[in-house]
């Protein structure tokens, strides 16, 4: 039995189309498969209406059953993207790091004050539009890492990445995005 | 002592806090000791900490970023809606 009484999914996409459009494209950088897994989110919640029994506002109902989407989206095109075995070298090379693993040199410090600029609320719409920048195995990677917490282990098994390179995609995904920041935020 | 190779692979793949004892006090004397890592280490808890703030601002849905659902999208789901219903 559909539960209505507690939402009319009639409204759901004037509502909240745009708040899981948001959340949707941040994580699969790729505006159709963002859409299409909106759409699927709303027709996925029409099936479970029946189960919803408004302890959480809908939108975070919704937003939950969006979630898994991503994941299924991630997962099916980390299957059709082949890993670039030599991606890993190349960014190893780039670390410079001399022998025994001593860094050449100091990591280039930041253009602008984190601190402060954690503080002002436009910086939160650059910040979203650098994350949507991030492509491929690093987007993927650094979704599932820091923006859905997976451990290492699981992410390493669904984009079929080896520990060993993780991490150099990880770093590169951070360096990407701190350019992003550093050439698109200006301080008020 | 450990490399700082291992303490960037570390610090890159895990966060740091949830490393085991065994494997955050070496770090953590490494970092305390190595400039270049220490340095490292503070723009890796910058951006986490940028990411987590990020969440928190997601959460509350006070991000007005440029893109939004087109009016295409927005009839198209409609419609599927309706039909599903």
């Amino acid at each position: 039995m559909k539960n209505t009484s507690l939402t009319n999914p009639e409204t759901w996409v004037s509502e909240h189309g745009d708040y899981l459009f948001q959340f949707a494209f941040v994580r699969l950088r790729n505006r159709a498969a963002a859409e299409d897994a909106v759409q699927e989110t709303f027709l996925a919640g029409i099936k479970a209406l029946g189960r919803y029994n408004g302890k959480t506002p809908v939108r975070y109902w919704l937003r939950g059953i969006l979630r898994h989407k991503v994941v299924d989206y991630i997962r099916k095109a980390s299957r059709e993207v082949a890993v670039d075995e030599t991606e890993g070298k190349e960014i190893l090379d780039s670390l410079r790091f001399k022998a025994f693993g001593i860094p050449a040199q100091h990591p280039p410090e930041w253009k602008f004050d984190p601190k402060f600029a954690y503080e002002q609320k436009e910086f939160w719409e650059v910040f979203y539009s650098c994350m949507s920048k991030l492509k491929d195995t690093m987007g993927q990677a650094f979704t599932l890492r820091e923006l859905e917490g997976w451990s290492t282990d699981e992410i390493c098994k669904e984009l079929n990445l080896k520990p060993n390179n993780l991490w150099v995609v990880l770093h590169r995904a951070r360096t990407q995005l701190k350019s992003c920041l550093e050439a698109n935020w200006t301080a008020p | 002592m450990i490399a700082c190779k291992q303490v960037a692979k570390a610090l890159a793949e895990h966060r740091y806090y949830e490393l085991p004892w065994w494997r955050r006090i070496p770090m953590f004397i490494h970092i305390r000791l190595c400039a270049m890592c220490g340095e490292y280490h503070q723009q890796v808890i910058d951006m986490q900490r940028g990411v987590k703030c990020y969440l928190e601002h997601e959460d509350t849905g006070d991000i007005e970023p440029a893109c939004r659902l087109s009016d295409d999208a927005k009839k198209r789901i409609e419609a599927a809606l309706k039909e599903q219903q």
